[in-house]
């Protein structure tokens, strides 16, 4: 372990890497590009617009293309989730644990960072992630309701996240996500590319291995407050033909 | 050495070449994630954008009209049973056909003026012998938010209550909604909501009270982390045909699994509630490439004597084995007398806008039995071709050409 880095509070500095990415004080709206990338088969690409109200567990996403399913759009309010389908003018439930659009992003992926309520740490190590130093925890979920049960993050000395492993109960490595950059927003921070993938997923191209990925990008980041109405079924009906 | 020990060495290189495999490829992985860090673009601090960028195209919208055109054509080929006189069965087969043919043009419109009213309409334009191409109002209603908590949409529309995907058996309350004018009124309620409708029937003499109208209540009740997560009771009440009607629905996901049960109920003023039916059924889908799997079974209450009870399942790909086929098959299944239809079928896509859809329908079950006399359920899959054909062949070749075409 280098010297300069002196053993922090783990569990505080989890609660800041939380605090840093989540949007308790101000309501959260954002365009989202969602790349997903399948070897041999090319890449499809959905936009997608993020409402998020973070103190009351709310987020609203309206798909704007692909064209087939535009106006489709997910309702997540605290463990409940709805998939509005345009077409049959219906909602079904839906678990916030599975795939986003069936990318390798999960619906859980755009809710508030909770590593410091729903984890505990298991370990932490000191280690070079390209040019940052990070802190790696390896955290184990403390409830059921996570996406993942064991997960493992690399933080750099700003409390940001810059990698994070999900791991299953087996131990297997289910996806890999890395944040390069981040784009800060006020006082809180969104990244600016975050990329996905899928350990588990893939397709041998030219005699290599190589998994799906998924790419999001995210711009027009907003702290506006938004409208009550708009984290309601009725609002999504509303909004589509 | 014994068979039970080939077994175990087979297993012990199986697992060996599956975890070198998948520590190869979580290495790859790995190292091309980990070169992004290596010159990260830098952080940067950007100032908020206006959130009313995002949400305003949604709420304001000049007038647009789009059109769409849907034509089919085809038939059904094969063996039907032959009847005598009487209609009954006499034992033997005949070959048959069965033609379909359908051509609708519609244009719909939208206007959202500001972000409390919105219009819609659509207008189909379908072909029939006797009146051909005659202007058939398909929707027509406005939106209007009041308070930003009170939605309204007035006019003629369907609204959806219910869950089935394949059996039609009284779950949707409001299936013949759209045939007259309605209003619905939605007001969010914590996380769920109530909803209210009122009807008119397809058409009202003059004259008319609150009795010839027709009433519809239902509550979204999400119970969050409970098994049952979502709870939805409708109701109905129509004097004009059964006074009560209402359905209870209990809708849950497990992984990626979608589970429902629906019990479906009626009454009248004198006689007590009794259950109508039940309905369970679960669905799954990916998307890229597109799988889709779900099922129903069906319990038919009201007529305890018959054991009256069905099943239907799907399974659908499209572009399957990245091919240029849609693949899908459904079985439909009576238990009361061991009827049913199994229909494997495929579509492609032949030319811009135009498909070939190929089914090859199969009935079995004794003459008369339900499913000998009843058509399969359709399905909101559209590879498997039961759309617009209705037959009565035991076995046959079902074919569709489909064009369609938005503008």
């Amino acid at each position: 372990m280098p010297l300069a880095f002196a053993d922090p509070d783990f569990p505080a500095m989890l609660k800041t890497v939380d605090s840093l990415v989540s949007f308790l004080d101000t309501d959260f709206s954002a365009e989202y590009k969602i790349e997903q990338s399948k070897p041999g088969e090319g890449t499809s690409v959905t936009d997608a617009v993020m409402f998020r109200r973070d103190k009351d567990e709310k987020y609203l996403i309206l798909i704007l293309d692909p064209a087939s399913d535009k106006g489709k759009g997910y309702l997540k309010i605290g463990l409940s989730m709805w998939l509005y389908d345009p077409v049959a003018r219906k909602f079904d439930f839906t678990s916030s644990k599975e795939r986003f659009q069936n990318s390798n992003a999960r619906n859980s992926d755009f809710t508030k960072s909770s590593f410091a309520t729903d984890y505990d740490i298991v370990s932490t190590a000191h280690e070079q992630l390209g040019k940052f130093p990070c802190w790696v925890f390896d955290l184990k979920a403390n409830n059921d309701d996570v996406s993942f049960p064991r997960t493992k993050i690399w933080v750099s000395e700003d409390n940001l996240v810059r990698k994070v492993e999900d791991y299953s109960l087996s131990g297997q490595l289910m996806r890999t996500r890395a944040v390069p950059s981040y784009q800060k927003v006020g006082s809180r921070y969104v990244p600016v590319m975050m990329l996905i993938v899928d350990n588990l997923r893939g397709k041998s191209v030219g005699g290599k291995f190589q998994n799906e990925t998924t790419r999001i990008t995210i711009t027009k980041p907003s702290l506006s407050a938004l409208p009550d109405s708009l984290f309601t079924q009725a609002y999504l009906e509303k909004v589509n033909q | 050495m014994t068979v039970r020990d080939c077994f175990r060495l087979i297993a012990f290189v199986a697992a060996l070449c599956a975890a070198t495999a998948l520590s190869a490829q979580e290495a790859a992985s790995d190292s091309s994630v980990d070169q992004l860090f290596e010159a990260p673009q830098a952080d940067v601090e950007v100032q908020p954008s206006d959130a009313s960028q995002l949400i305003t195209p949604f709420h304001a919208q000049p007038l647009t009209v789009t059109g769409s055109l849907t034509a089919t054509g085809g038939g059904v080929l094969g063996v039907k049973d032959t009847k005598d006189a009487s209609g009954n069965w006499n034992g033997g087969l005949e070959p048959s056909m069965t033609p379909g043919l359908s051509f609708v043009p519609s244009l719909t419109f939208v206007a959202r003026p500001d972000e409390s009213i919105r219009f819609q309409g659509t207008v189909d334009f379908q072909f029939s012998p006797t009146n051909m191409f005659a202007p058939e109002v398909d929707e027509l209603f406005f939106d209007y938010t009041l308070l930003d908590k009170y939605y309204f949409r007035i006019g003629k529309h369907l609204v959806n209550w219910g869950v089935t995907r394949i059996f039609d058996v009284g779950g949707n309350l409001m299936e013949n909604s759209s045939d007259g004018l309605n209003a619905k009124l939605n007001i969010p309620v914590g996380i769920g909501g109530v909803t209210a409708v009122m009807l008119t029937p397809s058409s009202l003499s003059s004259g008319y009270t609150w009795k010839d109208l027709t009433y519809g209540l239902q509550c979204d009740i999400p119970l969050g982390k409970a098994e049952l997560i979502l709870s939805t009771t409708a109701y109905r009440y129509d004097s004009a045909s059964l006074p009560f009607r209402g359905t209870a629905v209990l809708k849950t996901s497990l992984g990626p699994l979608d589970l429902f049960a629906e019990g479906i109920g009626a009454a009248t003023l004198s006689v007590s509630p009794n259950l109508q039916g039940i309905l369970s059924g679960f669905y799954w889908e990916r998307s890229n490439p597109e799988y889709k799997l779900y099922g129903e079974y069906y319990y038919n209450a009201n007529d305890t004597s018959q054991n009256d009870e069905r099943l239907s399942l799907v399974a659908g790909a499209n572009s399957f084995l990245d091919s240029p086929f849609d693949i899908a098959v459904q079985w439909t299944h009576a238990f009361m007398d061991g009827s049913g239809i199994i229909v494997p079928g495929f579509s492609v896509g032949l030319w811009n806008h135009v498909s070939l859809q190929i089914g090859f329908p199969i009935r079995y079950g004794n003459p008369g039995s339900f499913y000998i006399v009843n058509d399969s359920p359709s399905v909101t899959t559209s590879v498997v071709p039961t759309e617009v054909l209705t037959w009565q062949e035991r076995y046959g070749i079902l074919f569709r050409l489909k064009m369609t075409t938005g503008f």
